[in-house]
C-alpha cells in the first residue's frame, strides 16, 4: 500500500509517496538523502537514529514514515544556519566529544531536546537524557561535558540578550 | 528495512475492530510501535495488516472525572503520562514505574496500553497497575467491556483480550487515602533493559501495604499473602516475613538475564527494601 504523506523536514514541507512498511529512518536517509541519522541496532536500543518529531526525540527506526504524516521532523542537518553550527554542535567540537562519530548525530539531537525542555540540567539529568544513546568508543564523559557547556553557553547568550535590551 | 505490510489508520473503534477481524491472524494493532516494529524487524512477526489505533478519539487523552479517578487513553505515550501533574501527584508509583521503561526516545512512543497488551512478565507498568487496581476498558466485536487488571494477564504474551479486541483506556480508581509507592527495578543496566526482578510496594494511610512482583512469574503478580503479614504489624520482623512470603510466591525462570536462584534471592531482598521505603515515604508525607 502506498501513502501520500506531507512532512515538515528541517523547516521545509516535503511531499512524498511511501509504502506502508517504510520506516521514517529509511525515508530520511534514502528518499531525502539526509544521512545524519544512522542505523545502529534497528531495534530502539542504540539511539543512533534519534531525530526530533514535534520536538521530542524518538528512534527513527521504530516509527513508520506514514506515521510522520503532518509532523515536524528535525534531523542533525537542520541544526545551525548559514552563519555556523548550533551551540550544541559547537560544544561537541570544542570538547572533542567524539571518536568515531557514529553516535554523534543521535547524541546531539537528544541533547538538543533536553536543553529546549530544561535549559539548566544537572549532570545526572544529562546522563539520563542520553541514556538511550550508546557510544561504543566510551566517550560519555566528554559528551556530558559538551552538553553541560552548551547549556551554559545558551544561558549566557540568553542573559546577555536580556541585559542588552 | 521491514518486510512489506499494509498500514491502515483506524478512524474509529468500530473501524479498528472491523479491520482486525477482516485481517484475522495477519492483523496487528499498532500504538507506539516500540515492541511491534522491533518484532517485525527481527522477523518474529510478519503481519499483513498493521492497524494504527492512535487516530481514534480518546486514545491519547488523560482525563480526570471526579469520583472516578483517572482515565488514560491506551495509546498515551509514557512520557506524557510521566509528565502529567495528576498522574504524578495521585498515582506517583505509575509515573515512577513508567519512567524505568527503555529510554527517553522509547518513552516518547511506547504506550501504556502497549506495555500491558504485550503482556511481558517484566512489563514495568504492570505492578503499579496491579496495586492501583486498574480497570482495563477494552473495545471489541461486541463493544466495550471492563477487565480487572488482576484478570488481564494470562501468561507470557497472553492476555484476556479476544479476537479483534484492543485496550481502549485504562482507568485508575480514586485512592481516598494518602499513599506512597515505590518501584524497585533490578536490571543489568540503568536504562534500555528489561527487569531481572521488579518489586512495587504501595503503602496506604489506613495501614494496608500492597505488593506486586514483575519478571518472576509467568505474569506480573500481586502477592496478597505477603501483604496480609503487614496488615497489623510493620516491624522489622514482619517485613522480613513478608519478603520471605514474596519469595515463596515467586516462580521465576532462568534466562539470559539471570538464574532462577538469583531472581528468588533478589525478590526477597528487594521486597523488604521496597516495603521499608514505602513505609518511610508515607510517614514523611504524613508529617
Amino acid at each position: 500500500m502506498i501513502h501520500n504523506i506531507r512532512v515538515k523536514v528541517n523547516g521545509e514541507w516535503v511531499e512524498a509517496c511511501v509504502p506502508s512498511h517504510r520506516r521514517l529512518l529509511d525515508f530520511l536517509r534514502e528518499d531525502l538523502d539526509l544521512i545524519g541519522a544512522k542505523e545502529g541496532c534497528g531495534g530502539g536500543e542504540c539511539g543512533a537514529c534519534t531525530v526530533l518529531v514535534n520536538g521530542e526525540p524518538i528512534n527513527a527506526c521504530l516509527m513508520l514514515a506514514v506515521e510522520a504524516d503532518g509532523a515536524d521532523v528535525l534531523t542533525v542537518e537542520g541544526l545551525g544556519d548559514a552563519d555556523g553550527l548550533d551551540p550544541v554542535q559547537e560544544a561537541f567540537v570544542e570538547n572533542s566529544a567524539l571518536q568515531c562519530g557514529y553516535c554523534i548525530p543521535g547524541m546531539i539531537m537528544s541533547a538538543k531536546a533536553l536543553l529546549v525542555r530544561n535549559p539548566s540540567p544537572t549532570r545526572e539529568e544529562v546522563v539520563e537524557a542520553i541514556s538511550g544513546n550508546l557510544c561504543r568508543c566510551t566517550g560519555y564523559a566528554r559528551i556530558v561535558d559538551a552538553i553541560m557547556q552548551a547549556a551554559e553557553a545558551a544561558r549566557a547568550a540568553e542573559s546577555s540578550k536580556v541585559g542588552g535590551e | 528495512m521491514l518486510l512489506p505490510f499494509d498500514y491502515v489508520r483506524a478512524r474509529s473503534r468500530e473501524e479498528a475492530v472491523d479491520l482486525a477481524l477482516r485481517a484475522g491472524a495477519g492483523g496487528r494493532f499498532l500504538a507506539g510501535g516500540t515492541d511491534l516494529l522491533v518484532r517485525i524487524h527481527d522477523r518474529q512477526l510478519r503481519p499483513k495488516v498493521v492497524i494504527d489505533l492512535k487516530g481514534i478519539e480518546g486514545m491519547q487523552a488523560i482525563n480526570s472525572c471526579d469520583g472516578e479517578g483517572l482515565v488514560v487513553g491506551a495509546a498515551t505515550p509514557l512520557n506524557r503520562l510521566i509528565r502529567d501533574e495528576l498522574v504524578r501527584s495521585r498515582y506517583g508509583l505509575l509515573a515512577e514505574a513508567a519512567h524505568t521503561v527503555g529510554s527517553v526516545q522509547i518513552r516518547n512512543r511506547a504506550s501504556l496500553g502497549g506495555n500491558i497488551s504485550n503482556a511481558s512478565p517484566a512489563a514495568d507498568t504492570a505492578p503499579a497497575l496491579l496495586l492501583y487496581e486498574a480497570e482495563i476498558l477494552t473495545w471489541g466485536p461486541s463493544g466495550g467491556r471492563k477487565i480487572l487488571i488482576g484478570e488481564f494477564f494470562k501468561g507470557p504474551g497472553a492476555t484476556a483480550l479476544g479476537e479483534g479486541e484492543f485496550v481502549f483506556k485504562v482507568r485508575l480508581p480514586i485512592l481516598k487515602e494518602r499513599s506512597f509507592g515505590v518501584y524497585l527495578k533490578l536490571g543489568r543496566t540503568r536504562a534500555v533493559d528489561l527487569a531481572i526482578v521488579s518489586v512495587a510496594a504501595l503503602a496506604l494511610e489506613g495501614g494496608e501495604v500492597r505488593l506486586a512482583l514483575g519478571a518472576v512469574a509467568p505474569t506480573p503478580i500481586r502477592v496478597r499473602e505477603a501483604e496480609a503479614i503487614l496488615r497489623n504489624r510493620k516491624d522489622k520482623e514482619a517485613i522480613k516475613e513478608a519478603a520471605a512470603a514474596a519469595r515463596r510466591l515467586a516462580a521465576p525462570i532462568s534466562d539470559i538475564r539471570a538464574s532462577r536462584e538469583y531472581r528468588l534471592e533478589m525478590t526477597e531482598v528487594l521486597t523488604a527494601r521496597a516495603i521499608e521505603q514505602a513505609l518511610a515515604g508515607l510517614a514523611a508525607r504524613a508529617r
